[in-house]
């Protein structure tokens, strides 16, 4: 696939990204290269299916204990409403 | 005081002996900084509360209770890795103030442990690097020669140990970010088995490959650290239950008939015919310590540097996704929606090879692209795997350079990414495959340090530490100091 400034524009729209006027042709003109060079594991065929990730911990009670770290986090809240995180609007 | 000749072993004798205290130790460490670090640039952030720590120490010591593993040890800290209270950057203006409510379990146990934390060290931005140049706040020179990089992402903490700013030093380790600047600073530095050190206060960058380990001057100070951080942690759910072996019981053993095994994958294509030298010349000193060494094939290997760079982007995409502006850290609401608030705080708070690198993610595991990239490199982590294992029913250990050349000048490869991807080309397998490394000096091409890489089967940290340590009794690459700063 072609990958130009419109390309690196759309993925950075998709990652929540804006990029610096100076910075999409700049990165249009790298990812190519980038992107050939680990492209060239499509060369390798095979059937192999991948083991899924192992998660080795025992399991406990569901306890609820309190957790002191919930003022800490609060207080660090860019804007804040008592004990909410408060964003402009949505829309 | 000869602070770059430190051990943890020298301390402890020290202050057994009352030949310093502590807090007197503490401040040598700290005036050193004080005085070299305007070359060095290895600290973001001292700690002079680890004078009171200090003084902690020495008020146990007084009253007669056991000396701990590390007890009066001053340690820098990678700034990925979160203290409570304190700032942690992971070297991006997007955290520039943000402060930790935790401190990660690896320095909790070191502290436990009486290890003194006296600052937080420099890294490439949230660990995506090999030169330390991708910090959003300064850059940090290598000892040996300030012109070139002392590696990354953890430069600053090997360049703080190699220039005796620091006895032991942790950094992180994803596609080689501890072992490359180990090799670049003539230091010693080790990536545990994946699982083996919790990962909890370790800010995530790619979370299938990213591990904790340990900087130090010799492999058995490194054993030491290792040990005490080493064990299952529930604050982890991906770190794993296998006890560690008492690695410092083992680490004297003789190396007799130890099967080291040279890939020749490792030695050809890419790698600088004098650094390759440099490991051959290590290979033919194991022989004469009584390993069996031969050569071995690890057929798929050059397919691991282009599996790490769609892996590693991919995860790194989907965790720096929480640096949105909403909890914590930078924010910017100039643009009165949510989406802006999310794209431009984004867009001011991360430098250009994080954006890279979030970009390339994306595009891997987009739609109508995840089956060909991300898909795939999962199958080639697996095939890797298989590959490695298969070898280790060969040999008990793989032997190879760890960095493909010599130290590079700052300024060299940041023009061009892909050059600077291929810093990474014979340490992103351990990643992959989740096996342990580690890097240990091996010589100098041109006065610059080469460092050579062994790898061990998952969980085999004890033989390759025993492996190490002979090789350092029988060598002095790492006893040599770069010229004094200051």
């Amino acid at each position: 696939m072609k990958i130009d400034a419109k390309t690196v524009s759309d993925l950075a729209k998709l990652a929540r990204l804006d990029l610096r006027p100076e910075e999409a042709p700049v990165f249009a003109a790298q990812l190519p290269t980038i992107l050939e060079y680990v492209g060239q594991l499509m060369n390798v065929t095979t059937t192999i299916t991948p083991a899924p990730p192992l998660v080795d911990q025992p399991w406990r009670e569901d306890q609820i204990e309190p957790s002191a770290a919930a003022d800490d986090i609060l207080n660090q809240a860019p804007d804040r409403d008592e004990r909410f995180w408060r964003v402009p609007s949505v829309f | 005081m000869e602070l770059s000749s430190l051990t943890i072993g020298s301390i402890r004798e020290s202050l057994k002996s009352k030949e310093y205290s502590a807090v007197e130790l503490t401040r040598e460490f700290l005036k050193k900084i004080a005085t070299t670090d305007k070359h060095v640039g290895a600290f973001l952030r001292v700690r002079p509360q680890a004078l009171e720590e200090a003084k902690n120490v020495d008020d146990r010591i007084a009253a007669g209770q056991p000396l701990r593993a590390l007890e009066g040890v001053p340690v820098a800290v990678k700034d990925n890795i979160v203290m409570h209270g304190e700032i942690a950057t992971a070297a991006s203006k997007i955290l520039e103030n943000f402060h930790s409510v935790y401190t990660a379990t690896a320095v909790s146990r070191l502290q436990d442990n009486g290890a003194l934390v006296i600052g937080k060290t420099n890294l490439d931005e949230f660990a995506m690097g090999a030169s330390t140049e991708n910090s959003a706040f300064q850059i940090t020179h290598n000892p040996w020669n300030p012109a070139l990089v002392p590696g990354g992402s953890s430069g600053g903490s090997a360049a703080a140990v190699a220039s005796g700013q620091a006895v032991i030093a942790l950094g992180s380790d994803t596609g080689g970010s501890i072992r490359q600047p180990a090799s670049f600073c003539n230091v010693v530095g080790m990536k545990p088995t994946y699982g083996r050190v919790s990962r909890y206060g370790l800010i995530a960058l790619a979370s299938s490959l990213d591990q904790i380990g340990p900087f130090a001057r010799t492999v058995e100070d490194a054993a030491t650290v290792y040990q005490v951080m080493a064990g299952p942690d529930q604050n982890d759910a991906t770190s794993r239950r296998e006890t560690a072996d008492d690695v410092l019981a083992e680490i004297h053993q003789p190396i007799k008939n130890m099967r080291i095994g040279l890939p020749k994958e490792f030695f050809g294509e890419g790698v600088d015919p004098e650094v390759a030298e440099v490991v051959k010349a290590a290979a033919k000193k194991f022989s004469e310590l009584g390993a069996k060494v031969t050569e071995v094939s690890l057929p798929h290997s050059p397919q691991a540097l282009p599996t790490y760079y769609i892996v590693q982007p991919a995860e790194a995409s989907s965790n720096l996704a929480r640096y949105d502006g909403v909890h914590y850290g930078l924010s910017n609401r100039a643009g009165g929606s949510l989406a802006n608030l999310y794209r431009q705080t984004r867009a001011a708070g991360f430098g250009a090879e994080t954006k890279r690198r979030i970009i390339i993610g994306t595009f891997v595991l987009s739609a109508g692209y995840a089956d060909a990239y991300y898909h795939q490199a999962n199958r080639m982590r697996a095939i890797l795997r298989d590959e490695f294992e298969q070898v280790f029913t060969q040999v008990d250990l793989i032997l190879s350079p760890t960095s493909p050349t010599p130290p590079f000048p700052i300024g060299a490869r940041t023009e061009d990414p892909l050059t600077m991807y291929l810093a990474d080309l014979l340490t992103v397998s351990a990643n992959l495959t989740g096996i342990p490394a580690m890097s240990l000096p091996a010589g100098f091409v041109n006065d610059l340090p080469v460092g050579m890489q062994l790898m061990a089967p998952e969980w085999g940290e004890a033989m390759m530490f025993r492996a190490a340590h002979a090789y350092q009794q029988a060598t002095d690459w790492h006893v040599r100091r770069p010229p004094a700063v200051a």
